[in-house]
């Protein structure tokens, strides 16, 4: 209700404001509204896929609309006072009741795309007592989700409404070739509060960069029971697999966390109208058992990837009536819509095929040795080694409450002497529980780690591919573990960078020569009792096994 | 059609086996790792209100026109 009537009174000062001023001036500043926000519809999604990325990527789809429409009513405004000068005279009853018509009209559509634009902001579900439409323990039928009918919505609606059918007609965005309507159905919902309804309460990631997101396949699927009761009653689908890479996950890397909300196919528009889905049940890797199907008939349940793991594949499963018929064209994923494959493969290729298998081709490299000797997994609280850091002294190391290193990349001088409390010293790379830190020694030497040019000559020759492989270690089963950070000491100074969730990849580590006499360690989360079995570099084509392994991580601390 | 039907029969009772929803309601969802760190509400507030402030300030911008003579 606060919200609603904030924004309710928004609007009636917008045309108490507008009939003042008079018809004239109220109906050039309705059309600098009209056209402010055609622009800003018609602009924000490519411009803020660029910045989905990063911390500020939960921020971008809000920041970009609001930015545009502001930026382009401010332009639309000096331009027209600078070049219409002059005012219609109108009797005072005319230009009161014009001037608050078009005041009217401006106010809504401002105030309708301001509660759009803070529906795609990063924050809590529930603003003060607004939350929309979200996931609700109220709602007995999955996926959960439905709405707590605020008044602010109607205003919204009213102006998605009235961009949808603009953007049908002259102020069709030339950018893609769509509409609202067959591009962004439901817009109003997304926004309040689908978007945002992520895990812990929308602490959650709720954007995630488009390249994180590969190999979307789309899969015809027969009868299947969607929902989890028993004797629940089989439903065609159709079946979204992809793959996400650690960029898109969730704390800093550390694992992928989806909601029902959070994905959705969109049908192909063939009415100018498309009909969006939501996903009722899913197909996830469980540690140790393989894939499994789960169902999102609670507002607790999440499709999660295996946590330590650097990547993870799932399969979503939408129910095929509910798209009327129309064909599955878009899926949308924490606010990226991708284009579905045209055809969809077999039902039989969801489990024959592997649902699970992400691994890239395995190539073992003849002249890989051995790393044992190099490896250990020391307490997080002393990882970095070779220097004792105060966190006033932090620079730009981003550190959690605890003063474990969460990001950011700093120059140190070496000192392993200083005196430091222990609540006021910066300690190793984050793990959470179940996980294990591995530190490996890869300081450029003979028998070392080969993913230096002087110590491999496929790093050598390959260029941009190989500097654009990611470092990782492997597990028995094939699971990549990515890096998380490197310490560099050069015998004067200390570098420490993590790579705050992004995978390390070649062209991330200072170069070094055989017998330059630095040293340099890689940092990587692992899983808890884990065989590795080796380090790979990882393109997109293959996993290039550089170096052998035979350890298991030890239990927790 | 007669060829194409045991194929189908063979997809469906691959995934059917897999949702077979007495054998899937013993198995809950695992949980997301709840140690990890979230995101602070308080930028996105602050966002919003930036934003709203924006949005009304450029809407409220007076109009200097002057009288047609």
């Amino acid at each position: 209700m606060i919200i609603s009537f904030i924004g309710i009174a928004i609007a009636l000062l917008i045309t108490y404001w507008w009939s003042n001023a008079g018809a004239f001036s109220a109906f050039i500043h309705f059309l600098c509204v009209v056209t402010a926000g055609a622009v800003a519809f018609g602009v924000w999604e490519p411009a803020s896929y660029a910045m989905m990325g990063g911390d500020a990527g939960g921020y971008a789809k809000g920041l970009v609309l609001l930015g545009t429409f502001v930026a382009v009513l401010v332009v639309l405004r000096l331009f027209t006072d600078r070049f219409i000068p002059m005012n219609l005279t109108l009797p005072r009853a005319a230009d009161l009741v014009l001037g608050g018509a078009f005041g009217a009209g401006s106010g809504v559509l401002t105030v309708g795309i301001l509660t759009i634009g803070i529906g795609f902001v990063q924050s809590t579900v529930t603003i003060f007592d607004y939350t929309g439409w979200s996931r609700r323990s109220d709602v007995p039928t999955a996926p959960t989700i439905g709405s707590d009918d605020a008044y602010i919505l109607g205003v919204a609606e009213a102006t998605a409404g009235f961009y949808g059918y603009l953007s049908w007609g002259a102020y069709t965005p030339w950018l893609g070739g769509g509409t609202i309507n067959t591009h962004m159905p439901q817009l109003v919902r997304t926004s309040g509060a689908l978007y945002r309804d992520s895990f812990d309460e929308g602490m959650g990631k709720v954007a995630i960069p488009p390249s994180a997101v590969s190999k979307i396949e789309l899969l015809d699927v027969p009868p299947v029971p969607l929902t989890g009761g028993v004797g629940a009653a089989p439903k065609a689908a159709w079946a979204v697999k992809f793959d996400v890479s650690q960029e898109g996950f969730d704390g800093a890397g550390q694992q992928f966390v989806l909601s029902a909300s959070q994905a959705r196919v969109i049908g192909d528009g063939k009415s100018g109208r498309a009909v969006p889905v939501h996903p009722l049940a899913w197909m996830q890797e469980v540690k140790g058992v393989g894939m499994r199907p789960f169902f999102f008939n609670s507002p607790t349940s999440y499709a999660t990837s295996v946590e330590s793991k650097g990547d993870g594949s799932f399969v979503l499963l939408f129910p095929k009536d509910d798209l009327k018929g129309q064909a599955p064209r878009f899926f949308e994923i924490k606010g990226v819509r991708f284009r579905l494959p045209t055809s969809a493969k077999s039902a039989a290729d969801l489990l024959a095929g592997g649902a699970g298998s992400s691994s890239a081709k395995q190539v073992a490299d003849e002249d890989a040795t051995n790393i044992n000797p190099l490896i250990d997994f020391p307490d997080p609280k002393y990882s970095i080694g070779n220097t004792v850091i105060n966190t006033n002294a932090a620079g730009s190391l981003e550190l959690d409450k605890d003063n474990f290193i969460l990001g950011g990349e700093q120059k140190f001088p070496r000192n392993t002497t200083a005196s430091v409390g222990s609540d006021l010293r910066v300690r190793g790379f984050k793990v959470s529980d179940g996980e294990r830190l591995l530190r490996l020694d890869a300081t450029a030497q003979s028998d070392g780690v080969r993913i230096f040019p002087d110590l491999n000559s496929w790093v050598r020759d390959s260029g941009p591919t190989a500097q654009g492989a990611r470092v990782a270690v492997i597990d028995e089963s094939g699971s990549k573990y990515y890096a998380v950070g490197l310490v560099e000491d050069d015998g004067e100074w200390v570098l420490v960078k993590s790579m705050r969730g992004r995978p390390l990849t070649l062209k991330d580590i200072p170069i070094q020569a055989v017998g330059s006499g630095k040293k340099l360690s890689l940092h990587f989360r692992v899983p808890t009792k884990t065989k590795i079995v080796g380090l790979v570099l990882a393109t997109s084509a293959e996993d290039r096994v550089v170096n052998t392994a035979t350890i298991t991580s030890p239990d927790e601390n | 059609m007669r060829r194409t039907l045991p194929l189908l029969s063979l997809a469906a009772m691959a995934v059917v086996l897999a949702f077979v929803p007495e054998a899937a309601a013993q198995d809950a969802p695992p949980q997301p790792n709840r140690s990890m760190i979230g995101l602070s509400p308080v930028i996105g507030y602050g966002i919003m209100a930036l934003g709203a402030a924006a949005v009304i300030g450029a809407s409220l911008m007076p109009a200097k026109r002057g009288h047609q003579d």
